[in-house]
């Protein structure tokens, strides 16, 4: 009797507090709204997922077939230097976010933890590859390289690795060419603006078309002189850069470079063995400096693939 | 406005709710008595402090009545409150949880001899309702809340999983371990005596 009395005092005190402070019930489009904006910022952590992944992958598809022996002692060292850790980061980030949003939908905490997960991971990894291969990832990577300094975009990194000149490496555009009779001679500016007198004497044929057609490209050489700047050139690579290239491209591309320079090792080889033979004090030894390139004595260790 | 409120589903009540206040004090009648006795149990023992939650639990309840999901069942519902009221009220007033079980001996011969989840952990012990209290005080507060739910509540698995949002499989896990845990205490309390 007691306690049926203490509940209906209970029933009172509710109502009666319902009805002095003018309680009313939460429009159901507070809720409908809550939920809303949840699944809105799932998708939107969905879609930020699927472009660092799209990105990360054009980052692994291109930096796999990069010409990573003038560069780096490995291809761990340089691996190390060229992942796209900004990237791994935001997909990290947004997959938890994306696993938040999930978990705080009406029903999501129904789902364990590695549904959940799991489930965000499919769909962004999916979404990046669908982008990678419609060209989003290149195209992202570019254009915010070019809206912000401050991003590091793979033609920065990339720039950063060959626009090293007391390491042998250039990146840049022929501007005048003066060929001499003794030696080839011609101007090469950098991507700091700065002219090379360069010495292109043991080039080879294709080199000298690359460098011939005007556009970007890397040198591969040893630095000869600082005023005036001089630089003795090796080889000579295509800009990868300016379109997305193709894997079977990248590849064909990178085996190609490996065998040029392997080739060319061979014939300083044969040239040097040649000339001591003939024992012969030439000057002509003094310009024969490619064969002697930190660079080129890993290739020698390198099988050409 | 007279409705018999036993003929009604606890879903048409809240549906009635919306448009006839006074409706609620159907809902305040059918949960009062177990959901003072479920705050009880999970710690609440003061009867002016579970007047105190119980009230702020049906205004929220009332508040919040447009949230009500109707492919959970209301109970579940209503339960949830009153579990997060409860971890409030914990909260505010800096105390753990402590069990007070408002149990008759079946339940806690449930308890005991269930081989639900965890044959190997059948209980064989010979153990009163007092020796129980003490050992859900002793076991940690998550495992406590679902043997609760399960064992002194009667609530399946999925409801528990709708009450403390959690995967229905985490509830069974839950339970094993809680189980176990408890069993382990029991043990402990046997040699001390």
């Amino acid at each position: 009797m007691e306690q049926e009395q203490q509940n209906s005092e209970l029933k009172l005190q509710v109502l009666n507090k319902i009805q002095e402070d003018s309680v009313c019930p939460h429009s159901k489009w507070v809720y409908s709204g809550r939920e809303c904006v949840v699944w809105t910022l799932w998708f939107v952590t969905a879609i930020f997922g699927a472009v660092a992944v799209a990105i990360a992958l054009f980052v692994v598809m291109q930096r796999q077939f990069s010409f990573y022996e003038a560069t780096h002692e490995s291809f761990l060292s340089f691996a190390i230097e060229v992942l796209p850790y900004l990237w791994i980061s935001i997909f990290i980030i947004m997959i938890l976010f994306a696993v938040y949003n999930l978990r705080h939908t009406k029903t999501g905490y129904r789902y364990p933890l590695w549904q959940i997960l799991g489930s965000s991971l499919v769909l962004s990894v999916a979404g990046g590859t669908l982008l990678h291969m419609a060209g989003v990832g290149f195209v992202l990577d570019h254009k915010i390289g070019v809206f912000s300094s401050h991003y590091p975009s793979q033609e920065k990194i990339e720039e950063k690795l060959w626009q090293r000149p007391e390491q042998g490496r250039l990146v840049g555009a022929l501007v005048i060419a003066e060929k001499g009779p003794i030696t080839d001679i011609i101007f090469f500016e950098d991507v700091k603006g700065i002219r090379y007198e360069t010495n292109i004497s043991e080039l080879q044929a294709i080199d000298n078309e690359l460098l011939n057609t005007g556009n970007k490209v890397r040198i591969l050489g040893q630095m000869s002189g600082m005023v005036p700047p001089k630089f003795h050139a090796c080889a000579v690579f295509p800009w990868v850069f300016e379109y997305e290239r193709t894997v079977k491209e990248l590849s064909e591309m990178r085996k190609e470079m490996k065998e040029r320079v392997y080739r060319h090792r061979k014939d300083m080889q044969r040239e040097i063995a040649s000339a001591i033979n003939q024992t012969q004090e030439s000057s002509s030894n003094e310009e024969i400096r490619c064969a002697d390139i930190a660079m080129v004595r890993r290739l020698d260790l390198i099988s050409v693939q | 406005m007279d409705v018999p409120n036993t003929s009604l589903s606890d879903e048409e009540i809240v549906a009635m709710t919306l448009s006839v206040q006074s409706s609620f004090g159907f809902i305040i009648e059918r949960y009062e008595a177990k959901l003072k006795r479920y705050i009880s149990r999970i710690g609440i023992r003061n009867p002016d402090d579970q007047l105190d939650v119980l009230q702020d639990i049906f205004i929220k309840a009332y508040k919040n009545l447009n949230s009500f999901d109707t492919s959970l069942k209301f109970s579940s519902w209503i339960y949830r409150i009153a579990h997060n009221e409860a971890i409030s009220w914990y909260r505010k007033h800096k105390v753990r949880p402590e069990g007070h079980l408002v149990a008759d001996g079946d339940e806690v011969l449930n308890i005991l001899t269930t081989k639900e989840d965890s044959p190997e952990e059948a209980f064989d012990l010979a153990v009163n309702a007092e020796e129980i209290t003490k050992a859900l005080d002793e076991i940690d507060d998550k495992y406590r809340e679902v043997l609760i739910l399960r064992y002194f509540e009667n609530k399946e698995y999925e409801e528990i999983s709708d009450i403390l949002k959690i995967p229905p499989g985490s509830v069974g896990t839950l339970i094993y371990r809680g189980k176990k845990q408890l069993h382990n205490v029991l043990n402990a309390q046997k040699l001390r005596i």
